[in-house]
């Protein structure tokens, strides 16, 4: 029998910001381009794949709110030249659910004012590899490596292992959002790490570091043979204070 | 037992965890060898008295 699961858990994440609580639809599209290969004396059409591509359709609710509200992270993103780095996640909360990561422009972005209803949003993302080195894909399935729940300074340390039953060996992507961050005293490093049997553990990608108090985002990507296990680790310096992050890995 | 050297991996950053214990690029371990096979095949171990491969450049 197949499993279901709600959308009502949904998290997504852009950039530094957890926007969960003003979004209420993220709609992703994986797109297949083909070229038609059709000759003479063919009864129907072939075709040959090309490139593929994504998209990414926001919708929710517009406010105000400074700094972090759906308005000003939306609005600022429009005019930026550096590529958005997004997670949705499904199901959020629990480590080894789904999710989709995904590096992007904002090409659209509509504000609506009905008279009897909520002032809402809407916004587009066009995902983008920028000709990044080792990013097959700018939008990829992937899994959760973090439950995107707070975690005291002293409490930091390897997160639990998803297991993806066998290696891969073309790489992969990890996004990076610490929303909250009161971690002081000295940085935290956020690392992904694969093992082949979930005992020994090497790193896998390492972020930068995140400053003290510092909120950010990352993606980066690797080349290597991913292997089998996958977890999220995280060590800090800091002698105070709490962390929230998000980590996701996509299998190329 | 046998012992590797931490060799970073492609970006020589690479650190491993083994039996809880960390142990950073250019550090040495001690592991049995069917332990820490994979990581020798991914080139992130290798043997303690293998030269690196930048002296063999040299």
């Amino acid at each position: 029998m197949p499993t279901f699961i709600h959308g009502k858990g949904t998290a997504v994440y852009i950039n530094q910001f957890d926007m969960s609580e003003y979004l209420t639809s993220a709609d992703t599209t994986f797109t297949q381009e083909t070229a038609d290969s059709t000759g003479f004396g063919s009864s129907s059409r072939s075709f040959i794949v090309g490139l593929q591509s994504a998209t990414m359709g926001l919708s929710g609710m517009w406010s105000a709110d400074a700094t972090s509200g759906s308005d000003v992270v939306l609005e600022s993103l429009l005019a930026s030249t550096t590529n958005t780095t997004t997670t949705v996640a499904m199901q959020s909360g629990t480590i080894g659910n789904r999710c989709i990561i995904m590096q992007s422009d904002e090409v659209s972005y509509n504000i609506s004012s009905p008279v009897g209803d909520i002032v809402s949003l809407t916004a587009d993302f066009q995902a983008s590899t920028n000709a990044e080195a080792n990013m097959t894909y700018a939008a990829q399935s992937g899994v959760q490596l973090t439950t995107g729940a707070s975690i005291a300074f002293g409490a930091v340390g390897a997160l639990t292992a998803v297991d993806n039953a066998a290696s891969t060996a073309n790489g992969g992507m990890a996004a990076l959002h610490v929303p909250v961050n009161s971690v002081a005293g000295g940085a935290t490093t956020i690392k992904v790490q694969h093992s082949a049997d979930n005992s020994s553990w090497a790193d896998l990608i390492t972020f930068t570091a995140v400053a003290a108090t510092t909120v950010t985002s990352q993606l980066n990507t690797t080349a290597a043979t991913v292997n089998r296990y996958l977890r999220a680790t995280a060590s800090t310096a800091g002698s105070s204070g709490a962390i929230t992050f998000m980590v996701s890995f996509a299998r190329f | 037992m046998p012992k590797y050297k931490v060799t970073g991996g492609d970006d020589g950053l690479s650190g491993v965890e083994i039996a809880g214990q960390r142990y950073e690029p250019g550090e040495t371990l001690e592991a049995a060898t069917k332990k820490v096979e994979w990581m020798i095949e991914a080139g992130i171990l290798e043997a303690a008295s293998a030269k690196s491969s930048k002296s063999e450049e040299d």
